[in-house]
């Protein structure tokens, strides 16, 4: 199981260190500067500032640039991304990914009602507000403990499905849709939008568009009509979510015990209008992503390797089934197996766990480059885990939250993201690893969920358009492209999750059985623990708390954008963003710097769901020559250019100049 | 713009303020989720439930319960 780890499996099934082993990551391990240069070859010091390069290698200065995206925020916060570009070789040679804000969670949280944690936690992000919400009573259940009742159970997973579509039609068509518009393709490759436009689309029959140049052009800004319809179901979805949890965003009815809902006949009779809309949506976004992102592939080559990363991949899995949750951490494998998204680890395309405590067990964070200092210079509070495994000083019950903003280099500190690895190895997450790990694990049960072990079938009903079988298949490379096609198909899941808990719901009100929630109460002595295993609408999200005689003692968030926006660890490994865009080819049609719209690193980079709006800044070496473009918008919050400009002025000049 | 339910409209700097042209207490986009109290049983609301269903999907309900997802049960409605 463990290849990094100094852990192993006894006879009784049960974990416990190995002879000699330590989890300690000793001067060998750490990623300084130094080791970052052994790994780029170069040993010059390259600043936040875009200072250093042309220093250090000037015969070479005019066919390098540095490329800044600024922000590209992680949740809630901002998010930056620096690449280093040989425009002659057409590579990214290095690449950061920099969380620019301090969140401080974590440490807003300490000593705190711990009732507070829902709605304090829920503020991390404005998209993803009922998620943490979710995980964060989840952790509490566990910690008190008590358990929801079964409708309560579907509340919170029909509410989390709801909001998911929400979230990822938002993803495809309003943060990353835009870079394959027609706007944008006439910018950065006009021959390939050429070609769209003679491109008959080979499911017009389903979603509308007669050619990929119509998908394009669908895709444009504030304009096309796809992105409009996107944008009016995305409300839809937002609604059906609020339907199901009082509100949305940062939902107010989520509670540890279940929800606080009042949930009538009108709620999920305005809940299944809706639903029947999604039927259909969901069948068109699939084949619609299917026909884009086939073109792309087939008509761009190197397209294949715009974004890619190794097939490595962690999710928590998430819709819980009620006959089996207990919020028991003794019980996660269990109960985490029985969910309509397994969970599990992916290492170099192969399950390795869907257990809940392996997962668990496994994950460290840690901070070599990250504005934060060490805390394992002290006695960890706990050696293992509830069930009696072993746990690494680095994992997030023995974390604590150390902020040091010190950073001078890319070789040294520059982000305030951590580091989580997984067996110290780097993972990603977005919807496509969860439906890749359902599908190899085959433990779903459901009627209209079937994984096949190399892909997973979806049975849709019938709507205004007629029933119809989805097939998803296990991807044979893990690139920008598969990851927004994964995001479409999985729009087909939340959707039948959706529909499995309207049935559900409806099977226990003819039982008579209404109840949506079980009182708790806090102890008021003692040291309790627990972890919330949710997952966000691009994947794995673990909430870990620990209550001192009543209070918060130690909160610990490790979202999707965390794994995804890792900077390099220990053991001289990048993070998925960053190994992403290194590996990013540049095919964009340019002819000289001044054209040049590093649209093929953002595709990688936004493929991953950043989720925020992202502006963009590209300087030359010098930083004289200063664009900001803006790229996207989103509800989350409206970016600035550089001379402070509001998103939306800046998008319309760009529209007016088209 | 596209913000065609909620009471905001931008301004040519780009500023967010409430529309003057739309119902300014945003009534119409909260009464899209408005959720009215009923005062029925479990089983008088599944009845009232399914009763609203178009046909289409009661006899997928029915099918589903079938093929597994629910239980099935003899007082399950064969049609509204």
């Amino acid at each position: 199981m463990f290849e990094n780890l100094p852990i192993t499996r006894a006879d009784d099934g049960s974990y416990r260190t190995v002879d000699g082993g330590t989890f300690r990551v000793d001067e060998t391990h750490r990623s300084t500067a130094d080791r970052v240069a052994d790994m780029t070859g170069d040993d010059a010091a390259i600043h936040p500032d875009g200072t250093g390069l042309s220093e250090a290698d000037s015969e070479r200065d005019q066919q390098l640039h540095d490329i800044d995206i600024d922000p590209v925020t992680r949740v809630a916060g901002s998010l930056a991304f620096h690449a280093n570009v040989d425009l002659e070789e057409r590579t990214v040679r290095e690449a950061h990914a920099q969380a620019t804000l301090f969140r401080g969670y974590e440490i807003i949280l300490e000593g705190r009602d711990p009732r507070d944690a829902i709605d304090l936690s829920s503020r991390a992000c404005g998209v993803c507000g009922a998620v943490h919400s979710i995980c964060s009573s989840m952790a509490l259940e566990m910690a008190l403990p008590v358990e929801p009742p079964p409708m309560g159970v579907w509340a919170r997973n029909m509410g989390q499905a709801a909001a998911f579509l929400y979230d990822n039609s938002l993803h495809l068509h309003l943060l990353a849709g835009p870079d394959y518009s027609a706007a944008m393709m006439a910018d950065t490759n006009p021959d390939l939008l050429a070609t769209a436009r003679e491109t008959a689309a080979p499911h017009a029959d389903i979603h509308g568009y007669e050619t990929v140049g119509e998908i394009m052009e669908g895709l444009n800004p504030l304009e096309g009509d796809l992105y409009l319809s996107a944008l009016e179901k995305t409300r839809d979805a937002r609604q059906m979510a609020s339907l199901m949890l009082g509100k949305y965003p940062h939902p107010s009815t989520i509670a540890p015990g279940g929800v606080t809902t009042t949930l009538s006949r009108s709620s999920f009779t305005q809940f299944y209008t809706r639903l029947d809309d999604m039927f259909d949506w969901a069948k068109q976004v699939a084949y619609l992503w299917d026909d884009l992102m086939d073109f792309m592939l087939e008509e761009q080559p190197g397209f294949e390797h715009v974004g890619e990363h190794p097939k490595n991949m962690i999710g928590t899995g998430v819709y819980d089934d009620p006959d089996v949750y207990n919020a028991r951490y003794q019980d996660a494998d269990e109960w985490g197996n029985a969910r309509l998204a397994t969970p599990g680890v992916i290492v170099d395309g192969e399950l390795v766990t869907t257990n809940l405590t392996e997962l668990d067990i496994g994950i460290e964070e840690f901070v070599d480059h990250a504005y934060y200092e060490d805390w394992t210079d002290e006695a960890v509070p706990f050696e293992t885990s509830p069930a009696g495994d072993p746990l690494s000083p680095y994992h997030p019950w023995n974390k604590e939250t150390r902020p040091k903003p010190d950073g001078k280099s890319w070789r040294e500190r520059y982000t305030w993201g951590t580091a989580p690895r997984w067996d110290r190895h780097t993972m990603e997450c977005c919807p496509h690893a969860r439906l890749w790990i359902t599908a190899l694990a085959e433990e779903v049960d459901n009627p209209f969920i079937r994984p096949t072990g190399d892909g997973i079938e979806f049975d849709l009903p019938e709507a205004e358009l007629e029933e119809m079988t989805l097939r998803w298949d296990v991807p044979d490379r893990l690139n920008a492209a598969e990851r927004l096609r994964g995001k479409a198909y999985a729009l087909a899941h939340h959707a039948l999750v959706c529909y499995t808990g309207f049935i559900e719901s409806l099977e226990l009100l003819k039982q008579g059985e209404d109840a949506v929630h079980n009182e708790f109460s806090i102890p008021k002595s003692g040291t309790q623990r627990g972890v919330g295993f949710w997952e966000a609408g691009r994947g794995f999200l673990t909430h870990h708390l620990t209550l001192e005689d009543g209070l918060v003692d130690n909160y610990q968030i490790v979202t999707p954008s965390t794994w995804n926006s890792s900077p390099t660890g220990p053991f001289g490994q990048s993070g998925p963003f960053e190994v992403g865009a290194m590996n990013t080819p540049i095919l964009e049609d340019f002819d000289g710097e001044e054209d040049f719209s590093a649209i093929d690193i953002l595709r990688g980079v936004r493929s991953f769901d950043p989720c925020m709006p992202c502006t963009v800044h590209m300087y030359t070496a010098g930083g004289d020559d200063v664009i900001s473009e803006n790229v996207t918008m989103t509800t989350c919050g409206c970016s600035t250019g550089s001379d402070d400009k509001p998103a939306e002025v800046t998008l319309r000049e760009m529209l007016a100049d088209d | 713009m596209c913000l065609d339910k909620f009471p905001v409209e931008f301004d040519a700097e780009g500023n967010a303020r409430l529309s003057d042209s739309i119902e300014a207490d945003g009534t119409a986009f909260l009464e899209d989720v408005t959720v009215p109290e009923d005062e029925l049983t479990p089983e008088e609301r599944f009845g009232a439930i399914v009763e609203e269903l178009p046909d289409r999907a009661v006899q997928r309900l029915t099918t589903s319960e079938a093929t597994g997802t629910g239980e099935t049960d003899e007082s399950t409605p064969q049609t509204p």
